[in-house]
């Protein structure tokens, strides 16, 4: 593998300049290491990267300067990285209490940079490894960079979690900790369906009972406009359910005051008033309703009656038989006529 | 010829009462004397709960010192 010259010309469809490049790359981040006061740490090598990019001025397509650059500077840093990490470790975990943990974290960390080149997370990290030597601080840190996501009630969590893992220095417990992160996840997903079921309760049912508390209200303000040399602002407040009449009222209110402070006790009271009018709205509905049927009943009475009379009528003709001391019908059972309905007497003389 | 919506009131004494009675899609409320004397006025208040009040034919009468207003729907062109 050749070291790929300066200014020569890149593209992503060459494989094999691409190698070069990485090549370079691997190599010029080796001498860097190698040179006396070279300080390998993640922002001074992201800064010696593109120092090293716009150096060697390589050509290449305007669309893939992006990728290309992040290839080289990416291959860079990784090469450093490999570099760097044993000795950062070991200036992180003094104690041998907890390497594993740490160790398992920076390689997550690093994984991380390798996707985003996290210029600005990098920072974050090395200014705290820096400031602080304690291995629970360093534990936090990683642990921001992991549950960047998460909500404030679960990082309190994670924090009380390390801290059993600090005291007690088990593996097992960090199993016990992502067991519990993953248990508030499935949590909040629980959660999710519930808030769903919450705004599908908002649903009204196709007939409504007449009771203000149990029915959809509908009550309207409408503001006049305010009278010339007036203090005072005329409001109309009507209410309304189902399909009666609206309660109108005009009530009137300082100008002064602010609007919704003013007219919040009338609405209170005409919808108190319409509360307590409601049953007997209905009770007039109920009387009118049947008022209707009854308008439509009385043709079906005309109808039995005039059947009923039809029918009675040979009834009579078959009992007057009876008292005039017919020989055959005589035997019949002697009928309570004064008792009787008209129903019941034609169901006899059938 | 141009239809008016607007009837003439028909006043044989003049108004006493503070509520008038309103008639409307077959009901029948009470209302403040002073929102149902003016047409604009009347079709405001009404709207929200019975948009046929705009194109409708209004009604004034007075009697024993009250106001009875008949508001009585227009039949409207298709789609209106």
């Amino acid at each position: 593998m050749e070291i790929l010259n300066s200014g020569s010309f890149i593209n992503l469809e060459n494989q094999e300049k691409i190698e070069q490049l990485k090549y370079t790359a691997r190599e010029l981040a080796n001498a860097a290491s190698s040179t006396a006061g070279f300080t390998n740490e993640e922002e001074a090598a992201s800064k010696l990267a593109l120092e090293f990019w716009q150096g060697l001025e390589y050509m290449c397509r305007e669309s893939e300067r992006g990728a290309i650059q992040n290839i080289f500077t990416g291959e860079f840093l990784e090469s450093l990285r490999e570099l760097r990490p044993a000795s950062i470790v070991t200036e992180i975990t003094p104690t041998d209490e907890t390497p594993e943990i740490v160790t398992e974290q920076t390689s997550q960390k690093v994984k991380a940079e390798d996707e985003f080149l996290g210029v600005l997370e990098d920072e974050h990290q090395e200014t705290d490894l820096a400031a602080n030597t304690d291995s629970i601080q360093e534990i936090s840190v990683s642990e921001e960079v992991l549950t960047s996501t998460k909500n404030d009630s679960i990082e309190n969590q994670q924090i009380e979690s390390f801290e059993v893992v600090e005291n007690e220095s088990d593996s097992t417990q960090s199993e016990q900790y992502i067991s519990q992160i993953t248990d508030t996840d499935s949590s909040d997903q629980e959660t999710e369906p519930k808030e769903i079921e919450v705004a599908g309760s908002l649903s009204l049912p196709e007939k409504e009972p007449y009771q203000f508390d149990k029915c959809t209200v509908t009550a309207t303000i409408q503001l006049l406009p305010v009278i010339e040399n007036s203090a005072n602002r005329k409001a109309v407040l009507s209410v309304k359910t189902h399909d009666f009449a609206p309660q109108i009222s005009l009530v009137e209110v300082s100008a002064g005051k602010e609007l919704t402070v003013a007219l919040a006790p009338e609405i209170e009271k005409v919808l108190a008033q319409y509360k307590s009018d409601l049953p007997f709205k209905v009770m007039d509905k109920m009387k009118q309703e049947k008022a209707v049927t009854k308008r439509n009943t009385p043709k079906v009475s005309i109808e039995t009656k005039s059947i009923s009379q039809t029918v009675a009528k040979p009834k009579e003709t078959a009992i007057t038989p009876n008292t005039h001391g017919a020989t055959a019908q005589t035997n019949l059972a002697p009928t309570p006529q004064t008792a009787e309905t008209g129903m019941q007497g034609s169901l006899f003389a059938i | 010829m141009e239809q008016t919506n607007q009837a003439a009131v028909i006043t044989d004494s003049a108004v006493t009462e503070t509520k008038a009675t309103i008639k409307i899609e077959g009901q029948e409320f009470e209302l403040e004397t002073a929102l149902a004397q003016d047409d604009k006025m009347l079709k405001t208040v009404l709207q929200p709960h019975y948009s046929s009040v705009e194109n409708a034919q209004i009604t004034r009468e007075v009697k024993n010192g009250k106001l009875i207003v008949t508001i009585v729907k227009r039949a409207q062109h298709k789609g209106a």
